[in-house]
């Protein structure tokens, strides 16, 4: 299985010149947190990614009102990117060394084609997935804690 | 694992006139995704939380000027709470149920001590939980995801 089996596909996309009241207005009409910002619509090669989060800790938390301000007031210029055909697992791997919570999907021109949002996912997609996930890594750590011999304390 | 493990401390709670920009300083300077709302300083009952999404969604894309709002306009309400002992499972049942990403945290006398969100839960519960979600996430179709978005 590949991100392209998993991912939410043709993502609203904005310009670096979007506002952001537009942009805003994007995430809730697509019910997501984050847009790949593109070069232009003609070519959509990403140059950034905008977040609910750089909306409110980079401008709203400055005093600086978002409704005169562009994506590229806001945006991280940097976008980091799988091709379609990367499997779940090193889409995964690539999320961990990055520390982000959404990738971008390029096909074979490096052209946005997809989104794959572990919050959304975790949140949103499945919320019995996460009920899950959570009593997986519960009973683990569990597990874990039973199996730290009796000198582990002492470490502690 | 309980939710005294995950919980964002109250340290940065806020009330209902609180301006936005203070809220979202709070976010910024305490890397919250999300700050619970509480009637006074006084009286530290929780009303809901207010979280970036809300901001955007409410004040942004709406075309309103955050600056000159208050965390009133903007939070979600909430009648669902849960104390700093209660398992991740049932924190986690609950936000299922309720189908909120986030939830208050009260102590015994219901006084409101933190926030926590599911995506604290999942991130903190577990390094490789990228991968792990990722493999789990066909479980939902986009069909899914849009009813679930809608409600």
């Amino acid at each position: 299985m590949t991100v392209q089996d998993i991912m939410a596909k043709s993502p609203a996309v904005c310009t670096p010149d979007t506002p952001l009241s537009e942009v805003a207005r994007m995430m809730v009409d697509h019910d997501c947190g984050a847009i790949p910002v593109v070069e232009s619509r003609e070519a959509p090669r990403p140059v950034g990614v905008i977040t609910d989060r750089d909306i409110v800790v980079r401008l709203i938390a400055d005093g600086q009102n978002p409704l005169e301000k562009t994506a590229a007031d806001a945006m991280s210029a940097s976008a980091v990117t799988v091709s379609v055909g990367t499997s779940l697992e090193a889409c995964g791997d690539v999320m961990e060394q990055n520390q982000i919570r959404r990738v971008i999907v390029v096909d074979d021109n490096g052209s946005v084609i997809g989104m794959v949002s572990q919050a959304d996912i975790a949140l949103n997609a499945s919320p019995q997935a996460v009920a899950e996930m959570v009593r997986e890594v519960s009973e683990e750590e569990d597990a874990n804690n039973e199996r730290v011999p009796m000198g582990g304390a002492y470490s502690g | 694992m309980r939710v005294q493990d995950v919980m964002w401390k109250c340290s940065a709670c806020c009330t209902p006139d609180t301006n936005l920009q203070d809220a979202a300083r709070m976010m910024s300077e305490h890397e919250q995704n999300a700050v619970a709302v509480i009637e006074s300083r006084e009286i530290a009952r929780p009303l809901g939380v207010i979280s970036h999404n809300d901001i955007v969604r409410r004040a942004v894309a709406s075309g309103k000027n955050p600056l000159e709002m208050t965390v009133g306009d903007c939070m979600s309400l909430s009648g669902v709470l849960v104390t700093a002992s209660t398992t991740v499972e049932k924190c986690g049942d609950l936000m299922e149920q309720h189908q909120v990403d986030s939830l208050a945290v009260v102590d015994e006398m219901g006084s409101c001590v933190g926030v926590v969100t599911g995506m604290d839960i999942v991130l903190k519960a577990s390094s490789d939980a990228p991968g792990r979600l990722l493999k789990r996430a066909p479980v939902a179709s986009r069909d899914q995801m849009t009813d679930l978005y809608a409600g």
